[in-house]
């Protein structure tokens, strides 16, 4: 279980796997919800939605259409603009799940406020498209050239500048919570 | 330390051992009269700016337990139910709604019952060239129990159409729903969850003005299967 792909454990379905999965995203998807909406009521609220509308839509999931990290921040990002829109954050999929609202303690506001400040670049990488995180990640961790990683990946180098503009502009709507 | 991860982790853990909520019945008066009229499909087409009758502006509030209600002359009960987006139309939302009486007020006849479930799409912001206003319809499609075919057409300045959205209802059971066209890829989407107290989901396909003739619109299930015998699209 704990060597599993994400898409392996939204694809098996059952509680332990959902729950794993839920375990290596929740406090990032917490942080980076809690930095968008700067509340940590609201970020707490939509945090339990996401989760909700991912447990119910998990067979749903297509891992030829996006990784998991993308689909579920997807989700998120959906219901951030629902909530930016309305004012409020939804409870659709919590109410089809017959799940409770959890009313949060002054423990959890500090957590959400810790969280906020806690997610790094490197994490915010896996929400990247693949392509991009690919070029990203052999460019600034590996500081590999970019006619190298062309070569690697069958393209241009100006294909492969053009993905590393586009993923560092990615990680900036990402870091400002605006993705 | 804190409690919310922990307590979410148990909430999801319980909700993933039990199944979702099922779909209601279609309501049994609702039934009655799509057998007893055949029903024929009355769709009302409300302009923008001051006319009479023009959609108010939202006046309602979403409750605890419901969708968000509206207060809008002639769509009794009116709800969001779904919200989204499209390229050129712009953010829309699907209302449900109630059909209120029409009748010919010189001879009596009645053109639509009242009372029937309706579905509606609403343009927030749309195009400057295409009016504000709720297209909608009412009754059921007696050959696809659950599934519905609706369409709105955002029209270019000299009337051809700039985009074309296909929505309705579409069963739980549903994974996805596909406009098949005749010489050119389907567009496929997920259903959008409806929320409590409706029957079913609901989808929208935002699809590229094109000839129609031939293509229809069908809901699949998660294994692939056809759930119903389809729908045609209405041509442009």
């Amino acid at each position: 279980m704990k060597g599993d792909a994400d898409a392996e454990l939204l694809a098996r379905g059952d509680p332990d796997s959902f729950a794993e999965f839920y375990g290596r995203h929740v406090r990032r998807l917490a942080g980076w919800l809690m930095r968008a909406t700067g509340d940590a009521e609201a970020a707490a609220d939509l945090t339990a939605e996401t989760f909700a509308a991912a447990l119910a839509g998990r067979k749903r999931y297509r891992p030829d259409r996006a990784a998991p990290a993308t689909w579920l921040y997807g989700i998120a990002a959906h219901k951030l603009n629902d909530w930016r829109r309305r004012g409020y954050a939804e409870d659709r999929a919590r109410r089809r799940m017959r799940m409770e609202r959890i009313e949060l303690t002054e423990e959890d506001v500090r957590e959400f406020e810790y969280l906020a400040g806690e997610v790094t670049a490197v994490d915010l990488l896996e929400e990247l498209p693949r392509e991009q995180r690919t070029a990203l990640r052999a460019r600034l961790l590996d500081e590999r050239a970019y006619r190298e990683i062309a070569g690697a990946e069958g393209v241009s180098e100006a294909v492969i500048r053009q993905r590393v503009s586009r993923g560092l502009a990615g990680l900036r709507r990402r870091m400002r919570g605006d993705a | 330390m804190s409690e919310f991860f922990g307590r979410l982790e148990t909430e999801l853990r319980t909700a993933a051992e039990r199944p979702p909520r099922r779909a209601v019945p279609v309501p049994a008066l609702a039934v009655a009269l799509l057998l007893a009229i055949a029903l024929a499909p009355i769709v009302l087409v409300l302009g923008s700016g001051d006319e009479a009758g023009a959609p108010e502006e939202r006046s309602g509030s979403e409750t605890p337990e419901g969708p968000q209600r509206l207060e809008i002359p002639g769509f009794p009960g009116a709800e969001v139910v779904a919200t989204g987006t499209a390229p050129v139309a712009g953010p829309w939302e699907i209302l449900t709604y109630e059909s209120d009486r029409i009748a010919d007020p010189q001879t009596g006849e009645v053109y639509q019952p009242a009372g029937l479930r309706c579905l509606g799409l609403r343009l927030l912001d749309p195009p400057p060239d295409h009016s504000a206003g709720i297209s909608g319809q009412c009754g059921e499609f007696p050959r696809t129990p659950g599934f519905s075919r609706l369409q709105q057409t955002v029209p270019n300045v000299a009337g051809g159409a700039r985009e074309v959205l296909v929505y309705g209802r579409v069963p739980e059971e549903a994974a996805s729903v596909r406009v098949t066209f005749d010489g050119r890829p389907p567009v496929e989407v997920e259903p959008l969850e409806g929320p409590p107290g409706e029957s079913g989901d609901f989808y929208l396909v935002v699809s590229v003005p094109s000839d129609t003739s031939g293509a229809r619109v069908n809901w699949f299930d998660e294994n692939g299967k056809e759930g119903s015998p389809g729908i045609e699209l209405l041509p442009q």
